[in-house]
């Protein structure tokens, strides 16, 4: 799928989540993200990252499904890492669990600190969910 | 705690626990102590980064030696400003078929349907941790039943 309709669905989503779609001057998703990388407020809205991801797939896919999400942080703040998990509500199949060497993980961990990083993020779950 | 559904008795799911808790001091070559000793100490140092946690690990090793199935396991712990909560999210997999044992789903309005893929509950005495097991295999033992 072209970058570009991905990113006009991230910005879609994150204008839904974080409300800026009533706003006169609304920010875009790239400039929060933008600004949580540079200060890591950690009164910062960060779950509003994760869920514009997960809201940018299910528009794109027209489906929804049932998601796990945790923001990452380390002794001090948040590591600008998030987990995530997708279970396919038809199949009840978790499409992030992936075996290898014998153990089978649960959750995939992606770092999201730019438009880019969310873009990437997007389109592997696109893959995920074509695979399945 | 819906004990009546499972194929266990209170004692097994405590026999489970103990293990559980029997098994992770040999592996750390601790001291022997109580699990009753261990939960006094977390309860005043929980929100201590350095505090090692073991409620998560005890708990899922219980679950898998009642079910008899080793499963993939996410587990979070729930967390507000203030710091850890003392409630614990855990979501089990079939590493087999790769379905979500933990998932459910509601619809509170009749029209949104809301999706949930963890199960969850607060640790703070061990009758906790005995109704946490049993939560977890209520929606578990089904589902594997189920597959």
């Amino acid at each position: 799928m072209e970058r570009e309709k991905i990113i006009a669905a991230l910005e879609t989503a994150f204008a839904e989540i974080s409300g800026a779609e009533y706003e006169d001057e609304p920010e875009t998703f790239a400039e929060f993200l933008e600004s949580f990388k540079k200060f890591r407020d950690p009164d910062f809205p960060v779950y509003w990252i994760p869920y514009t991801i997960e809201e940018a797939v299910e528009l794109l896919t027209g489906r929804k499904f049932g998601w796990h999400e945790d923001a990452l942080k380390d002794e001090w703040s948040y590591t600008g890492e998030f987990s995530f998990i997708c279970v396919d509500p038809e199949t009840l199949k978790c499409l992030t669990a992936e075996r290898s060497n014998g153990s089978c993980t649960v959750s995939v961990v992606f770092p999201i600190l730019s438009i880019d990083d969310a873009v990437q993020a997007v389109e592997y779950f696109l893959r995920l969910v074509q695979q399945a | 705690m819906q004990l009546e559904q499972l194929p266990y008795t209170e004692e097994q799911i405590k026999q489970a626990i103990e293990e559980a808790w029997q098994e992770l001091l040999q592996e750390a070559d601790a001291e022997d102590y109580s699990l009753e000793e261990y939960l006094e100490h977390y309860r005043k140092y929980w929100n201590d980064p350095e505090f090692p946690n073991d409620i998560p690990e005890i708990i899922i090793r219980a679950v898998e030696k009642l079910i008899g199935k080793s499963l993939a396991w996410y587990c979070e712990l729930v967390r507000d400003p203030s710091g850890f909560t003392g409630e614990y999210s855990f979501i089990a997999v079939d590493p087999q078929t790769r379905k979500c044992l933990t998932y459910r789903q509601f619809t509170f309005d009749g029209v949104n349907v809301h999706y949930f893929l963890s199960v969850s509950g607060t640790v703070i005495y061990y009758e906790d941790i005995i109704g946490l097991v049993i939560k977890l295999l209520n929606k578990i033992q089904p589902e594997l039943v189920a597959e």
